[in-house]
């Protein structure tokens, strides 16, 4: 297998005839990398970002924003509460600027695949693992540049993909527990409120 | 990522084929293994292939996960467990003393007859399992509403007097199956006791798995396990049967006040490790404004700070 480095723009091992995006595009990656690993920072506190970008067939271009965040116990970024636990996203956003230069069309793809495990004596090992995937798609003027746009986009679909995983799916993984074993009566269980997306 | 050589990508032998094939099939999340059945079918197409595949997964399967099947005269339930296993695809129903014969792959019972006295406990073990059995029924009626239990005796079946040691496993099974609703899940207990008769102590060792699978436009699965050590004192049936119900019900209770902690804790402990709500600043990051960071970023190199 062949990469290119989001970072150097080089491929390893070198290979002469790789594809690379245009100069301009590439200016657009390496500002997309610079603010990217900032954003990682701020809502992830630590874990790896990779964006890249190449043109399209149609006079745009697709642009991939990558996050990997290990938050296992054994991984440097640990605050001790998971043995093990990982949150891979991965969000591609089809770019189609109109002719007159002026609105652009998004169309962001985004999946989030998360595993997370505790261990302790009274609970045992306890698992929850998952994924899940949206679209949205937004016509944007470009007046801020392609990247604030793509940026807003992924940090609200973020937030509603980290927001259905919490509320909505393991929500109904404990409602499946509750369903199997009913809590005693009187005992008031409060489920968190399901807010689809 | 492996090396895409020719070797690599060169056809797979049917072993190989037929174990990925019982893999999937032995991992299917509860109730769900007919379903992985009917893809893998189709994907591996070659029906001798995939009939050898089903064969060793479902009944592995159909163990693992302490499948409850009717009884063809509607007169209860059979557990499919290892611990009632008799002979081939035969499982012991030990409350009615009755044997059925199971299809693994269609999962139902297909005959049943009337147990042989060498399968059976003998009177003086039959007093303690059946003590056991009818205490174990009453709590798993008000804790499980679609729980099933039974109690084998898994060794020492044929001593007929005290003097001797005899270990029981008891087993309970709850499953809620609702693919309608993108949902199954299934509670799975198994208590294993042991009456020693030289110390007079019952020791007690309990495995207990739960799994839900929630599938609606996304999927998610909850793998839960843990496993409880305990001992009472060996004493009469009835006395016996009372003292290791409520021992389970103890550490079951405790477990599932476990689990619904280890959901609470969730938000804030576990899934802020992973990603936060809200960037450290506590404001949505400004996009609008992104120039600085090149700018901020740049002095912290200079300083060795950040990365």
């Amino acid at each position: 297998m062949i990469y290119r480095s989001p970072w150097s723009n080089r491929y390893f091992p070198p290979l002469e005839d790789g594809p690379l995006p245009s100069e301009e595009l590439r200016n657009l990656e390496v500002e997309g990398n610079e603010v990217f690993s900032i954003y990682c920072d701020q809502y992830y506190e630590g874990g790896i970002s990779s964006v890249y970008m190449w043109e399209d067939d149609n006079h745009g271009f697709v642009a991939c924003f990558l996050i990997k965040k290990n938050g296992s116990k054994a991984g440097q970024e640990k605050r001790g509460h998971l043995q093990e636990g990982s949150w891979d996203a991965i969000h591609v956003i089809e770019v189609s600027p109109d002719e007159d230069g002026i609105v652009a069309h998004y169309c962001l793809t985004s999946t989030v695949m998360l595993s997370l495990t505790t261990e302790n004596k009274t609970s045992g090992n306890f698992k929850l693992a998952g994924s899940i995937r949206r679209q949205m798609n937004l016509d944007l003027s470009m007046a801020e540049g392609h990247l604030c746009n793509m940026g807003r986009m992924i940090e609200d679909m973020e937030s509603k993909l980290r927001n259905s995983l919490e509320q909505v799916y393991f929500g109904k993984t404990r409602e499946m527990v509750c369903t199997l074993r009913p809590p005693p009566e009187g005992v008031q269980i409060c489920l968190p409120e399901s807010r689809p997306i | 990522m492996a090396d895409c050589s020719d070797e690599a990508q060169a056809e797979l032998s049917d072993k190989e084929k037929k174990d990925i094939a019982v893999w999937f099939l032995s991992n299917a999340p509860v109730g769900e293994i007919s379903y992985v059945a009917k893809d893998i079918r189709a994907l591996i197409g070659d029906d001798k292939l995939y009939d050898m595949a089903a064969s060793e997964a479902f009944p592995r399967h159909n163990k693992a996960h302490l499948l409850i099947l009717e009884l063809p005269d509607r007169s209860g339930d059979v557990i499919i467990t290892g611990h009632g296993e008799i002979g081939k695809n035969q499982y012991l129903e030990p409350r009615t003393a009755q044997v059925a014969t199971v299809d693994h792959i269609k999962q139902v019972c297909t005959g049943l007859r009337p147990a042989m006295d060498d399968e059976l406990p003998s009177p003086y073990i039959e007093e303690f399992r059946y003590a056991l059995d009818v205490e174990l029924c009453k709590y798993v009626a008000e804790a499980y509403p679609k729980g099933i239990s039974a109690v084998y005796c898994t060794r020492g079946k044929e001593i007929d007097e005290p003097g001797s040691d005899f270990e029981f496993v008891a087993i309970i099974s709850a499953s809620k199956k609702s693919p309608q609703n993108f949902c199954n899940g299934n509670w799975r207990s198994v208590w294993t006791f042991e009456f020693k008769d030289e110390t007079q102590l019952v020791g007690v060792k309990g495995k207990i798995q739960v799994a839900a699978h929630y599938f609606e436009e996304g999927n998610v699965q909850l793998d839960a396990k843990n496993e409880f050590n305990d001992s009472t004192i060996f004493q009469s049936p009835e006395d016996c049967a009372v003292q290791l119900t409520n021992i389970i019900r103890h550490h079951e209770s405790e477990y599932f006040q476990s689990l619904e902690a280890s959901y609470l804790h969730l938000p804030d402990g576990m899934f802020k490790d992973l990603r936060r709500k809200l960037p450290i600043t506590r404001t949505l990051f400004p996009w609008h404004n992104t120039l600085q960071f090149s700018v901020t970023r740049d002095i912290s190199k200079e300083l060795g700070i950040g990365k």
